[in-house]
């Protein structure tokens, strides 16, 4: 698996998942942003473009399917529920 | 079979059956109500036309025996007089008032059987009325005293026969002479034979409709409770299946880190690694341990090991694990511990517990800096802790639900505030079932204070 630096954003509450995660695909050449709550990776969303972006469903302020929903009134993007 | 349940307890579905039911309910009480009036009216129709049928009996009756006593004197005169004389001796005779043609005691006897023979066995009252002269000449085997006027205001009995539905004409072929009378009854009972044969099955059918009725908001009320429970349960699981689907996906991720080749070679990396899978795998045993403990105590398979406690020592040791909390957050937990005598007899484990719940939930839902109060004071036969933030606080509809099963302030998918909805359930089941008690004083946006009182010694100590 290999990233070619392309941009991730990642919301997730959860400290210790957040942070491994992020090592982990950093550890395969992604850019990774991590966002630890809904409101933050609203906003993310708004001012950048990614390539993937992975939300995690129960978060604070905002969960994962309320952000899915704001993406895809944005853009035309395809949304995998895992 | 899942999607068959949640289509059974959907709101539409419930609302639709209640609805149903309360229609049906309805029309049942209608239908009760109908046959009941119709009964009770049949009867009434049934005892007008006996009695009306005994009263022209009566009143024939009486007529032929006037009748039959002209036509004796007639007999009597035709010998000697003349068709003259007797059309004229008729005419004396019909012109009599109705007092002279009826015979008192015939009248009452001839009543007495008729109404007898007709099924009717009630007390009642009659009367003859006069229609020439305007007054009551019989009232009940008695001739009455004729008045100077007409047109008298009758009150009482005369009121009652004036109004009464049972009058039947007596000596209408008399009419041309102005001597024609009216036999009135009035039956003071009647209703009561009206009812005899219904008030039982209504009285009956009262009982069964409120029973069914009480079943039937018996049965909403569990319905509509369970479907509360089924919805809290599935809210449970979903956020269950997350908390430990995290600390699992953490350190499969983490273990997978380990093993690339370009961290291997890094120490300070593994050790970071390490030290998450051992925290994911603490948080792991810890939700194991509070999902465990409720299911013992659903199921009140739990026993108290009581020792002396002393309860001070308790709240420091939960206090220091507190503090580091409220720490990272910039917050801070202040201790009072007034209480003289702090020795409760309790459980360890669990009044610990108790402790450090009230504590995390002071700190997780005061999402700024939490200010956290702790103390202690002496009540006639016990302690009284008291657990004070000034956090977010709840409604009064959030204060009413607290403790109970699943219940969280936070449903769905927004997750503010950790948690499985287990904390304080579990913690007011151990303090009463350490004899406390436990109280919530809170207000939405100024905070919450939870009260605990442990008794010094537990005398009653059944089922402990």
């Amino acid at each position: 698996m290999n990233g070619n630096n392309q941009k991730i954003l990642l919301v997730e509450d959860d400290q210790n998942f957040g942070d491994v995660l992020r090592s982990y695909l950093e550890m395969h050449d992604y850019i990774v942003t991590l966002a630890t709550d809904g409101s933050i990776g609203s906003d993310f969303l708004r001012k950048s473009k990614y390539d993937l972006c992975i939300f995690d469903v129960m978060m604070p302020k905002k969960d994962g399917f309320t952000l899915a929903k704001e993406l895809r009134e944005k853009t035309r993007t395809h949304l995998l529920y895992f | 079979m899942k999607n068959l349940v949640q289509n059974l307890l959907s709101r539409n579905t419930i609302l639709i059956v209640a609805l149903l039911m309360s229609l049906s309910l309805l029309g049942i009480i209608g239908i009760q109500v109908y046959w009941i009036i119709f009964q009770v009216e049949l009867n009434e129709k049934t005892l007008d036309n006996n009695v009306l049928s005994a009263m022209r009996s009566v009143a024939e009756a009486v007529e032929k025996k006037e009748e039959d006593c002209a036509k004796q004197d007639q007999a009597l005169i035709t010998k000697t007089y003349d068709r003259l004389v007797e059309q004229t001796l008729y005419t004396a005779s019909a012109k009599r008032a109705i007092d002279e043609k009826i015979n008192l005691q015939h009248l009452d006897n001839i009543l007495r059987q008729q109404l007898l023979e007709h099924n009717i066995n009630l007390d009642y009252n009659y009367g003859v009325f006069d229609q020439n002269f305007d007054y009551y000449a019989i009232v009940d085997n008695q001739y009455q005293v004729k008045p100077n006027t007409k047109n008298l205001v009758h009150t009482g009995i005369f009121k009652k026969l004036d109004v009464s539905k049972y009058q039947v004409k007596l000596f209408e072929r008399h009419a041309d002479y102005g001597t024609m009378g009216e036999l009135r009854v009035y039956f003071p009972n009647k209703f009561k034979l009206i009812w005899s044969n219904v008030w039982k099955s209504a009285i009956a059918s009262g009982i069964f409709t409120a029973i069914i009725l009480f079943c039937f908001v018996y049965t909403l009320v569990v319905i509509v409770r369970q479907k509360k429970l089924s919805e809290m349960k599935n809210d449970f699981i979903n956020n269950m299946t997350h908390e430990f689907k995290t600390p699992i996906a953490t350190i499969s991720l983490a273990t997978d880190s380990i093993k690339s080749p370009t961290i291997i070679e890094n120490k300070d990396k593994i050790n970071r690694f390490l030290n998450i899978i051992k925290q994911e795998n603490k948080r792991m045993l810890s939700q194991v341990e509070k999902v465990l403990q409720m299911a013992l105590i659903e199921k009140q398979d739990f026993k108290l090991n009581l020792e002396k406690l002393s309860l001070h020592d308790i709240i420091l040791q939960a206090v220091e694990y507190a503090n580091l909390q409220a720490e990272q957050k910039g917050g801070v937990v202040c201790v009072d511990l007034g209480a003289i005598d702090d020795t409760i007899e309790g459980d360890q484990t669990h009044i610990s517990n108790i402790i450090h719940n009230l504590l995390d939930n002071a700190n997780k839902y005061s999402p700024e800096k939490p200010n956290i109060t702790v103390s202690t004071a002496q009540t006639y036969q016990g302690v009284k802790v008291s657990i004070k933030d000034e956090g977010i606080g709840m409604t009064k509809e959030q204060k009413k639900h607290i403790f109970e099963k699943f219940y969280r302030a936070h449903t769905g998918n927004l997750h503010d505030v950790k948690g499985f909805g287990l904390g304080l359930s579990y913690v007011k089941t151990m303090v009463l079932a350490h004899r406390g008690d436990i109280q919530v004083i809170s207000e939405l946006g100024k905070g919450s204070t939870f009260i605990i009182t442990f008794p010094h010694k537990i005398l009653d100590k059944n089922n402990v």
